[in-house]
């Protein structure tokens, strides 16, 4: 009788526990999904004769981008003029296979302005970025100090929101090796110093006796053995709106990876802004080239 | 000059000076009790008749004219000691269920160290109720402080897919024990993860004990004597983990004659076989696995199962005199399988683990003192692999190799015990992870760790017995050295059992592994990062048991862990997993129930489990991120409540096992959604750049996966062919409601693997003796 009853009560809860267990079939949604729209990713360039900029759509799944047009309509606003403009898509397909949408649109922003860039996709939802390209700004060189292996030379850009880096380009004669003739090169050195002086007002200062060492190396010569005579110095300033800076202080995709931890696009994410390329040529005095190991004719 | 220096340098190593004064009073306490050992003792190891194998449980009594003087039960290889005997005659008395008891009268004199090992003789009238019944010191319910202790039988009333049990078909019962699925071969226990678990075998170390698919591992039922399972709170002869001890005790094999099975099924095939070389000397134990997978559980559910495993384990053991035992054992695995398929952006992933053990373990009663040593010398090693595709570039791989000596010392009092040891661990690390945690490319290291331990135990301390301890544990290597104190205490009282257990552990190799879910299977192991603390822990369990009658058990225990140091891969928004680590602490909560209920040929287990395991993740990003500075987080191994239902029935001969598990569902990071990144710095040039795919993720582990429950059944009979040979058979089903609980779920595809659907089992298992 005990067995009996023993093997009622199991089979009892069991069925129990399967009706009540095979009825529950959970569904699980790893993507909860967003109303933000896009990402954008660019700048515009008063300087430049197309503007261009990457543009991801926010989806739910993780899939590589197909090479087919983009649901969005993309268009600038002039907030001076009231102008607007409507952007192109360009499917690339880049060199590691990847494909990407980059819309663009031939024309030249205007210096210190406001703009508003939107993707719009066919049921509405939206994405907008508003930026100011920065003011046309002027440099010269503010000073020029020369002695014997130190040559430092400083220039004073004015309404400059910001320089995000620098590049110094030094053009070089080198001799042929049985001086039959000699080659102009171009070399491009990264070691200049920025330096914010006021609102609008920054200093970069070059220093050719430092960067002579980086150039020999680069053209695989050796002092004292070669001779290299400059041309001139070119230093060419990606400069930028004033909001375009890292919340770390360094570009570290790593940690700038986190959506929104760098970004001004609303509703969405990425970033956009303004930013041109200034280009400075001087020439330095044969004895300040001859103090910064240059040789001279 | 040079010795100077050396032995200043010794000096400032932290924890070598408490290591020299802990060996200095350890040399006191004995050499003072050695002066005060005029008492007799009587020592011994209890074995059964029918096979030689020793017996844990047995009540031991001393009687002076029908008047209890001293009692014991035998413990870990049936060993016993009474001490701290007064001279006179004696009637010695043993008894265990199943058992006729032995009854022998002695005369004792002064001082005297009397070796008496004892065979009982199988009750006949009780032959078939024997391992039913025989033992009631184990059991789901009897859990002391974290403790458990499991036997064979215990593992038998477990339905599965083998035809002989699997001790990890037991453990995944037991509150607190988190297994993630039928996969992977990962344990947590009480909040820890598995690189903090310590699995021993007869002292071998274990290191990837558990097989690639969930229902097995290196430890078939019919190889084991005992299983002790602390969850925490585990006593000073361990150490050099911070969750939890697994200690395998393996079965001595058959001294009186030869026995043996061969099993098959749709999982794995196998067989033991053991018996005497010496006649109630010498024996060996032999047991063989191999799994089928391919051309037996594949074609059941018409899927590919992409696991192979295996595993092969030789033990003999001796007595060599009265007083002495010696035992070399051997344990091999080996494990291969994909537990992650691919997607578009990731290759599949294709892992192999080795392990490879041996120990040598020596007992010995000393005939001048009232001790029993231990001396165990042991050799592991574990090498595991991971690759990415098939025959892919980049295989990352691990290994870990170590000789363990241990010495375990215990000193037999009348109101207690006292043990000490000493042990010394040498291992090497060696990882070529390409690049993998922290930019570890191929990296080899060499770490010594040595140390000293003292546990006196006193009983009957105003109704507790109490378990004090002291483990000093060096780590030359790395110039540190800590001190854990432990502590234990136990109080029976009629039916009722109050247990308390605290104590500090520490961890210096650590295991490194991806935990963006708890699926992840391949475990780098390093020792801590330079210039970090070790991994520490600090435990405490306070639990109440309850005879409520003779045949119904219900224990109830409550436990926190406190964890530091610990290390866990940062956070990142690109689809792959990121190898950088970041600090982190732990706490954990819970409570266990179990309730336990025997009555003739019906067992019933419930066992309930309720936990909370909370990371604080300090990432230096965490401010940039979310605003806060630390980040606090259920990691992707807290499962919330756990509840397991096994009831187990004999009938005309037929045993019908079944269980119910169910687990609530495990946290994940969820996602928003996908878009790209790309730097914006000035070299920014979107017709050349081609950007990185990006997830948008919800704050971390926000997201809870589904519950998880199965109810497996199985039915078993046994029937006797001729002389001593029988025949089981088994039929059963895995998932019997087809439920599909998830094992894994690539957030970045949408694609979620199941475990295994759905399953029938069968199988035939030949016994002979």
């Amino acid at each position: 009788m005990k067995k009996h009853i023993y093997a009622l009560t199991t089979a009892f809860w069991f069925v129990l526990l399967v009706a009540v267990a095979s009825g529950c079939d959970e569904q699980v949604d790893p993507v909860l999904g967003t109303d933000q729209a896009f990402t954008f990713y660019g700048f515009f360039n008063p300087q430049g004769d197309t503007q261009s900029v990457r543009i991801y759509p926010i989806e739910g799944t993780l899939e590589r981008t197909v090479a087919e047009p983009l649901d969005a309509t993309v268009t600038s606003t002039n907030k001076e003029t009231g102008e607007v403009i409507e952007w192109r898509d360009s499917i690339i397909t880049f060199r590691d296979g990847n494909v990407g949408h980059v819309f663009y649109s031939k024309f030249r922003a205007d210096h210190d302005t406001r703009y508003t860039l939107e993707a719009v996709t066919r049921n509405g939802r939206n994405s907008y970025v508003d930026i100011r390209t920065p003011p046309d700004g002027e440099v010269e060189i503010t000073n020029l100090f020369s002695a014997r292996s130190s040559v430092i030379v400083e220039m004073t850009y004015t309404r400059t929101p910001k320089i995000l880096q620098t590049a110094s380009i030094y053009t070089v004669r080198v001799l042929f090796p049985d001086g039959t003739g000699s080659t102009t090169v171009r070399v491009t050195i990264r070691s200049s110093q920025i330096e914010q002086i006021s609102d609008d007002v920054w200093k970069v200062t070059i220093m050719p006796s430092f960067d002579i060492g980086s150039i020999f190396t680069a053209l695989a010569l050796r002092p004292g053995r070669d001779e290299v005579f400059l041309d001139e110095i070119e230093v060419r300033a990606f400069i930028v709106s004033k909001e375009w800076e890292s919340p770390i202080g360094v570009f570290d995709p790593e940690l700038l990876v986190q959506p929104g931890t760098f970004s001004n696009v609303e509703n969405g994410f990425g970033f956009v802004s303004g930013g041109y390329y200034d280009s400075f040529s001087f020439q330095i005095d044969d004895e300040s080239a001859r103090n910064a190991g240059f040789s001279v004719e | 000059m040079h010795r100077i220096a050396m032995q200043r340098i010794a000096m400032k190593t932290p924890g070598i000076k408490w290591l020299i004064a802990g060996f200095l009073a350890l040399s006191l306490s004995i050499t003072g009790e050695v002066a005060l050992a005029q008492q007799s003792i009587i020592r011994g190891t209890v074995v059964a008749a029918i096979d030689g194998e020793s017996l844990q449980g047995v009540n031991i009594a001393l009687y002076e004219a029908d008047s209890l003087r001293l009692g014991t039960v035998s413990g870990n290889d049936g060993v016993y000691a009474l001490a701290k005997i007064q001279a006179g005659t004696y009637e010695l008395r043993a008894s265990f269920i199943g058992f006729e008891s032995f009854v022998d009268t002695l005369v004792i004199g002064r001082a005297d160290r009397i070796i008496i090992n004892l065979t009982l003789e199988i009750e006949q009238t009780t032959l078939d109720e024997l391992v039913v019944e025989g033992d009631r010191e184990a059991g789901t319910a009897r859990v002391l402080a974290g403790q458990t202790t499991i036997r064979p039988a215990d593992i038998e009333m477990i339905p599965g897919p083998d035809i002989s049990g699997d001790l990890v078909n037991y453990l995944t019962t037991l509150p607190g024990i988190v297994s993630v699925g039928d996969r992977g071969g990962q344990l947590f226990i009480r909040g820890g993860e598995p690189w903090q678990n310590l699995v021993l075998l007869d002292g071998m170390w274990v290191y990837q004990p558990f097989h690639i698919l969930g229902f097995f591992s290196s430890f078939p039922s019919e190889i084991l004597q005992t299983v002790d399972v602390y969850a925490g709170g585990y006593t000073s002869q361990y150490g050099g983990r911070i969750s939890s001890v697994i200690d395998v005790k393996s079965r001595n094999g058959n001294k009186k004659h030869y026995a043996g099975t061969a099993s098959a099924t749709p999982f794995v095939s196998g067989f033991t076989f053991e018996g005497p070389i010496v006649d109630d000397i010498l024996s060996f134990l032999v047991s063989y696995r191999r799994s089928n997978m391919e051309d037996g559980a594949s074609r059941l559910v018409d899927d590919e199962l992409p696991f192979e495993f295996g595993d092969f384990f030789a033990k003999t053991h001796a007595f060599i005199n009265s007083n002495t035992q010696l035992s070399l054992s051997m344990l091999r695995t080996n494990d291969k399988g994909s537990v992650f398929e691919g997607n578009d952006l990731e290759e599949p992933e294709y892992v192999d683990w080795k392990n490879r053990s041996v120990s040598t373990r020596y007992l010995v009663f000393p005939r001048a003192f009232p001790i029993m040593a231990e001396f165990i010398i042991a050799a592991s090693r574990l090498k595991s692999t991971q690759e990415s595709g098939l025959g892919g570039d980049g295989a990352k791989s691990s290994s870990l190799a170590s000789v363990n000596t241990n010495v375990n010392i215990t000193h037999f009092k009348a109101n207690g015990e006292v043990k000490w040891g000493l042990f010394a661990r040498t291992l090497e690390l060696q990882s070529a992870l390409d690049g993998l945690y922290q930019g570890i490319s191929i990296r080899k290291e060499y770490l010594t760790e040595v140390g000293i331990y003292l546990e006196p135990e006193i009983a009957n301390f105003f109704g507790w017995t109490i378990r004090g301890g002291l483990r000093i544990h060096s780590f030359p290597s790395k110039n540190s050295g800590f001190l854990e104190p432990r502590f234990r205490a136990v109080r029976p009282r009629d039916r009722d059992e109050f247990t308390l257990a605290l104590g500090s552990f520490h961890q210096e190799v650590v295991g490194l592994a991806d935990r963006r879910d708890a699926a992840g299977v391949f475990t780098a192991w390093a020792s801590s990062p330079d210039n970090t603390k070790v991994p520490e822990a600090l435990h405490a369990i306070a639990g109440y048991r309850r005879s409520v009658t003779p045949n119904l058990d219900l224990s109830i225990e409550g436990y926190a862990k406190k964890l530091r140091n610990l290390f866990i891969p940062e956070w990142t928004s690109y689809p792959r997993f990121s190898t950088t680590l970041q600090p982190a602490e732990g706490r954990v909560f819970g409570g266990d129930f179990r309730a336990e209920y025997r009555k003739g040929p019906f067992t019933g287990l419930l066992t309930y489990g309720i936990s909370s395991v909370r990371y604080t993740a300090k990432q230096d990003a965490i401010k940039l991120w979310f605003g806060e500075d630390n980040l606090d987080f259920r990691p992707a191994h807290d499962r919330r409540h756990q509840i397991n239902a096994v009831t187990s029935f004999d009938f005309r001969a037929f045993e019908l096992n079944m269980r119910w598990q169910f687990g609530s569902g495990l946290p994940y990071s969820r996602a928003l959604g996908f878009d790209g990144f790309m730097v914006v710095d000035g070299n920014l040039d979107v017709f050349q750049d081609s950007g990185s795919r990006r997830v948008i993720y919800e704050r971390p582990y926000n997201g809870v996966l589904p519950t998880y429950h199965r109810l497996d059944v199985t039915i078993e009979k046994e029937v006797d062919l001729s002389n001593g040979v029988h025949l089981s058979a088994l039929a059963g089903v895995i998932n019997g409601y087809d439920r599909q609980n998830l094992f894994y779920l690539d957030v970045f595809t949408l694609r979620r693997v199941d475990q295994l659907p759905v399953i029938p089992t069968f199988g035939l298992k030949l016994e002979f003796e």
